[in-house]
């Protein structure tokens, strides 16, 4: 009988290890983990394309709701319809840490949200900070928004 | 007694014995100082790798000695099969640079040189000056200096074809991956888990996760990451442009990891597949394919074989 709990906890604790939940490595830093003044997680949108600037050490990714990723997908020319919402975000990079000759995001440098409201009038917010807060207007709030609207979709056959 | 002299004596007899009918030692050619790098880079790689990864090979006596060497010659066997550096010269530039990050990687981790090896030739082992020097070096050799302002037009060709090339795949079938696995064309509207800058390699990469796997890093059990999670890891080239700026260029790959613990048992609870350049070819000529992609994800093995650190998604 004594065999047969000796066994039985054998099992039990096989059983235990093998189910449980090591703690998951999550990048927080690189997350919006609060949403201050943005309307929406623009991390779960549609990814259209990225980028990198190596000389600011800056990696960004623009992504866009079901209307601008449908249409990014098909047009180029940047004549997003009404309802479009793109997002900018805009990370410092790190080196990665389990890669060298990799670099992964370190944190949120900054978000920029541009909605076409109509046909010819568009939308431009800037966010920051580790909360992010809207910032104040920047001079160049145009061409920001010229050069977002203005991004092409990553090929991919 | 009698009977413990009688044993070591078949024993030693036995160890005399067998020196005659040993594997057969391998074959040693001098090789010569790797092109294009410089004498103390050089040098760290002929101490520390070239016994095993190149046709030059310096066996101590013990190493000679049966049954270690069945142990000893097996190793350099591999090791000249996974990576030989005296074919350095018939490498392209863009090879070398790739072979060097992979080898300094797998020095971080702790893979190579072997640690057996290593206890028994400490000489061997690399100090943490050598790694710094291998490490320095090698940031003066990313790929992507060598990209830099290259013409962007077959690029934005493909960019404007986008709608059309995705059109042509799905009408035209891929071909699945050695191993059985099909591929998955929608990875593309899966959220993006996290993206990666790869200097090393000259590529952008962005990592989609499926619907599981996102409730799963939502729920942070990630560890292991539940049956029915996928991953695509999608590759482009990086484009450098005038004001320094990087885009992406053409496309190079796209890699999946399938969870699922009992269907994948054999290859650590993961379905492996990867699909390479714009015609989709399948990866690998044979399902051990999966040995490599297993081999390189093994020092993450205590994160269910991720390297990936996903992006939390709650609000």
């Amino acid at each position: 009988m004594r065999y047969v709990i000796y066994i039985f906890m054998l099992l039990l604790m096989i059983s235990c290890r093998h189910r449980s939940q090591s703690p998951s490595v999550l990048n927080k830093t690189a997350s919006v983990t609060l949403p201050g003044d943005l309307p929406e997680n623009p991390l779960m949108l549609h990814a259209i394309t990225s980028a990198i600037y190596p000389k600011d050490s800056i990696t960004t990714v623009l992504y866009g709701n079901d209307i601008a990723y449908a249409h990014a997908a098909r047009k180029t020319d940047g004549s997003y319809p009404a309802g479009t919402v793109l997002y900018e975000v805009a990370w410092k990079q790190q080196a990665d840490e389990q890669w060298f000759g990799a670099n992964v995001p370190q944190l949120i440098k900054q978000i920029e949200r541009v909605e076409v409201v109509s046909g010819d009038t568009t939308c431009y917010t800037l966010f920051q900070g580790d909360i992010p807060r809207k910032a104040e207007h920047q001079k160049d709030d145009a061409q920001r928004t010229a050069f977002i609207l203005g991004r092409k979709m990553l090929v991919s056959p | 007694m009698k009977k413990t002299r009688l044993i070591l004596a078949l024993l030693g007899t036995g160890i005399i014995a067998i020196q005659f009918c040993g594997p057969e030692k391998p074959e040693s050619v001098p090789a010569h100082h790797l092109t294009g790098l410089p004498d103390e880079v050089n040098n760290i790689i002929r101490n520390s790798c070239f016994d095993c990864h190149s046709s030059q090979t310096t066996l101590r006596w013990y190493d000679k000695l049966s049954p270690i060497n069945q142990l000893v010659y097996s190793h350099i066997q591999k090791g000249r099969q996974a990576l030989d550096f005296s074919k350095w010269d018939s490498l392209t530039p863009a090879t070398r640079t790739g072979i060097l990050y992979y080898s300094l990687n797998k020095i971080l981790e702790g893979e190579m040189p072997l640690p057996s090896y290593t206890t028994v030739h400490p000489a061997k082992s690399l100090s943490n000056e050598d790694i710094q020097t291998l490490k320095q070096f090698l940031m003066t050799k990313t790929l992507r200096d060598a990209a830099a302002h290259t013409p962007n037009n077959k690029a934005h060709q493909q960019r404007s074809g986008f709608a059309d090339s995705t059109t042509t795949i799905f009408q035209s079938r891929v071909l699945p991956a050695p191993n059985g696995i099909e591929y998955i064309p929608d990875y593309r509207n899966w959220k993006v888990i996290s993206i990666t800058d790869r200097f090393d390699n000259g590529t952008m990469r962005i990592i989609y996760g499926n619907e599981i796997a996102v409730k799963a890093i939502l729920e942070c059990k990630t560890n292991p990451w539940p049956d029915g999670s996928i991953f695509a890891k999608a590759a482009w080239k990086q484009q450098t442009n005038a004001d320094g700026s990087i885009t992406a260029g053409d496309f190079v790959q796209v890699e999946f990891m399938i969870k699922d613990a009992h269907k994948y048992a054999t290859t650590a609870g993961w379905g492996w597949a990867r699909w390479r350049g714009p015609s989709l070819k399948p990866y690998g000529d044979k399902a051990i394919f999966t040995a490599a992609c297993i081999s390189c994800h093994t020092p993450q093995r205590d994160n269910d074989y991720v390297f990936t650190h996903p992006f939390t998604f709650k609000h």
